[in-house]
């Protein structure tokens, strides 16, 4: 069982915060498929917020293929996120690529704002779960 | 989250026995109160009794020895005359119609004050209202209790009130009072503080702040008082006719025989072979119109009061 | 979320409503019209005098509107009153009485609904004992208790004036995640007012703002932040035309201003979703911006009946 923590001071969306801390609880391995999530009684409960608030986020989980609800039963786990592992081949592309902007003299936050932006450009569905556009 | 169990209050269980509901809720609201009244219906009924039996012994003594010359006597003997903490049994016999009286004042007050204005001041009455309970069924409960408790208990002093004089009336001073008490002891002395009840309950919700309620109401009820007391047809005490009062004596061979003006000279008395005395009220024919006409005009006014307060509430809340 | 077969799907319904507190008086409320959809959670804002606890006891059958019609949950108010709850800004209660006869009171009082295990753990989770008199109580040990009477009785519309003002930040948590609870296990509709607008974000989905007796925003939370854009950028009030201006702020040498869209903005301009506290703040500020209502709250011109 997984228990939500809710930042009210971190500007990101309450939902948004759920299925962040439940994609990160499926990579830690913390959730497997066939776990269940809580109910959105027990979440809000625990954490006072407005119950459509959870179901929106579940519905989001559900959209992406992690977890199904089942009537009566409950929402459950379907699928796990695995992380790449360390000694991936694309891995091995990325740091090249970042010694040699080191090398072109870009600093930390250069390569931040290059990387965001070609994010954004290859995963633009990410844009639906940060609708402030901030990043 | 932990739970931890508290006995929780059983679930109410209809019985004929235990009240529930909004009875219930009045009755534990105005515990105190009602132990109060309850304590003052059982000190007076008491007080009655007591005026009934034991109490009569001297001055009824007195009666027989001397008429009514012992009657003035018994009355004056005492040190503090003619008020309220008197001894003299003349004195004691009006008490508890002082007690009645400032019993129904009081419940005019407390309908007023506790039963109804705090509970619009203090937004507890919207509490109520806004369980299952809709005002005008809050309201009838708020005065249905305490009127089912005043009946009984006005009606129980009425009643020791009405015996007491039937045993002891001839030990009264003759004048205006006997014959006020005479007329105020009936079925209005139980519709009087029923009057008072649903004055109180109207000017509660209608002035909704308890102090200047209380002042109101109590205003309002000395009015109905002195109406009452000075004004046809209630006890109208200046008017014909009245309880005629009628003594005489018996000799030693048991012949009723003139008072012989003797007063406190016994040896007059034994002159004139005076063996005892002997008074009674004789009863006013317009006794019981003037009682069910005050009863009726005390109902219909409590009557229309309490329509009033109804209105009232509907008018306030949906 | 499921909202139990008996419960209509608009839980409030006002056309025209108003009030009047004495003949003279300015109105408290003026032709207010809207719907509050059954299961929302409802946040009702708006200034100090603004209505709000007129609307509640309006809703909750304690006071006669002076004009118009307001029904709840589909009947008139005050006829439904075992299903609804009310909790007034003073949380009257019974000074009198102990935390354990109050309960009792609830259970007398409410015969068909009471859930006295319900009550009794609310008031138990906030350390109270049972034997404990209302008078000695702190005021939000009083809050508690009546929260306790007002869910207990397990309604289907709770209507809670200023509910969490005078209580602690983990009363005022635990208090409000027992009220989500209830509302999700049993889609309980509920308005509450506050002027805690920080408070309010999380918990509500759907917004009432009156204002001067008057609704000026009504609709889903969500809904009325999308509907809304903050831009900044050169250029004056009159170039953002079509849109409606809510409010406008100079900066440096062009403005911030809020707008309500009308189709999409120039992109000369930049634009951001404002919270909802810029939201609220931007309409309470500018008293003449026009009311908005969402289409699911906007009253239903013609009352139709099944």
């Amino acid at each position: 069982m997984v228990e939500y923590r809710i930042d009210r001071r971190s500007g990101v969306a309450t939902y948004v915060q759920i299925v962040q801390q439940t994609k990160q609880a499926l990579r830690l391995g913390l959730l497997e498929p066939g776990d269940r999530l809580p109910t959105a009684r027990e979440v809000v409960e625990a954490t006072a917020i407005n119950p459509n608030t959870v179901l929106k986020a579940y519905r989001e989980l559900e959209r992406e293929g992690l977890v199904e609800a089942r009537r009566g039963l409950g929402t459950f786990v379907r699928r796990t996120l695995g992380a790449q592992p360390a000694d991936s081949p694309l891995r091995a592309e990325l740091e090249s690529w970042a010694r040699r902007a080191r090398a072109a003299g870009l600093d930390r936050e250069d390569v931040d704002a290059l990387f965001g932006s070609v994010l954004d450009q290859h995963f633009p569905t990410s844009d639906e779960l940060f609708p402030e556009g901030d990043q | 989250m932990s739970t931890t169990t508290l006995t929780a209050p059983a679930p109410s269980r209809r019985t004929a026995t235990r009240p529930h509901g909004l009875v219930w809720s009045v009755l534990r609201l105005h515990r105190t109160a009602l132990w109060v009244w309850l304590a003052f219906v059982v000190a007076t009924a008491g007080f009655l009794l007591w005026l009934t039996g034991p109490a009569a012994h001297d001055a009824q003594h007195q009666l027989e020895t001397y008429g009514y010359a012992g009657v003035l006597e018994a009355a004056s003997s005492s040190a503090t005359l003619f008020s309220f903490t008197s001894g003299a049994y003349n004195d004691l016999f009006y008490d508890p119609d002082n007690l009645i009286t400032l019993g129904g004042f009081a419940v005019a007050l407390f309908a007023a004050g506790p039963l109804i204005g705090r509970e619009l001041e203090n937004g507890t009455a919207q509490l109520a209202w806004t369980q299952s309970v809709s005002p005008a069924r809050w309201l009838a409960a708020k005065l249905a209790v305490p009127a089912c408790f005043l009946v009984l208990g006005n009606g129980l002093l009425a009643a020791l009130y009405h015996h007491l004089w039937s045993a002891h009336s001839n030990l009264l001073v003759a004048g205006i009072t006997p014959r006020a008490l005479y007329f105020s002891l009936g079925p209005a002395t139980v519709a009087a503080p029923l009057l008072g009840l649903a004055l109180g309950a109207l000017i509660g919700l209608t002035v909704r702040r308890t102090l200047p309620a209380l002042a109101l109401s109590g205003f309002v009820y000395f009015l109905v008082y002195a109406f009452r007391g000075n004004h046809w047809p209630f006890q109208g005490r200046y008017t014909q006719p009245v309880p005629t009062s009628n003594s005489w004596a018996i000799d030693t061979t048991g012949a009723k025989v003139p008072d012989p003006d003797c007063y406190l000279d016994r040896g007059c008395l034994a002159s004139h072979h005076i063996a005892r005395f002997a008074r009674e009220y004789l009863p006013s024919p317009d006794y019981w119109p003037r009682q069910l006409l005050e009863t009726g005009v005390l109902l219909t006014l409590t009557a229309l009061t309490i329509t009033a307060a109804f209105t009232v509430v509907r008018h306030r809340a949906a | 979320m499921s909202s139990t077969s008996t419960t209509p799907a608009v839980a409030l319904a006002a056309t025209g409503l108003g009030k009047r507190y004495g003949r003279r008086a300015a109105p408290a409320l003026e032709d207010c019209s809207f719907r509050l959809p059954a299961g929302r959670i409802s946040a009702l804002v708006g200034p100090n005098g603004a209505g709000k606890s007129t609307l509640l006891a309006l809703a909750a059958g304690l006071l006669q509107p002076t004009a118009g019609t307001l029904t709840v949950l589909g009947a008139a108010p005050g006829a439904l009153r075992d299903r609804v709850a009310y909790l007034g800004q003073n949380k009257p209660l019974y000074p009198q009485l102990t935390i354990a006869d109050t309960l009792r009171m609830g259970a007398e009082l409410n015969p068909a609904r009471w859930d006295a295990a319900y009550a009794a753990r609310i008031v138990e989770e906030g350390a109270l004992r049972p034997g404990q008199r209302i008078r000695g109580l702190s005021g939000g040990q009083r809050t508690r208790v009546a929260l306790a009477l007002a869910l207990g009785k397990r309604p289907d519309l709770m209507l809670l004036d200023e509910p969490m003002a005078d209580l602690d930040p983990l009363a005022r948590h635990e208090l409000m995640g027992t009220l989500m609870a209830d509302a999700a296990e049993r889609g309980t509709t509920v308005l509450m007012s506050s002027h805690i607008v920080s408070e309010l974000a999380d918990v509500c989905d759907h917004l009432l703002l009156l204002g001067g007796g008057r609704i000026r925003l009504g609709g889903g939370i969500d809904d009325l932040l999308a509907a809304h854009t903050l831009v900044t950028g050169r250029g004056t009030a009159a170039d953002l035309a079509p849109h409606t201006v809510v409010e406008s702020r100079t900066a440096g040498r062009g403005l911030t201003a809020l707008i309500r869209r009308e189709g999409p903005v120039d992109p000369a301009w930049q634009t951001e979703e404002p919270s909802l506290e810029e939201l609220l703040l931007a309409h309470l500020r500018s008293p003449d911006a026009p009311a908005l209502l969402t289409p699911a709250t906007t009253a239903a011109p013609l009352e139709v009946r099944a």
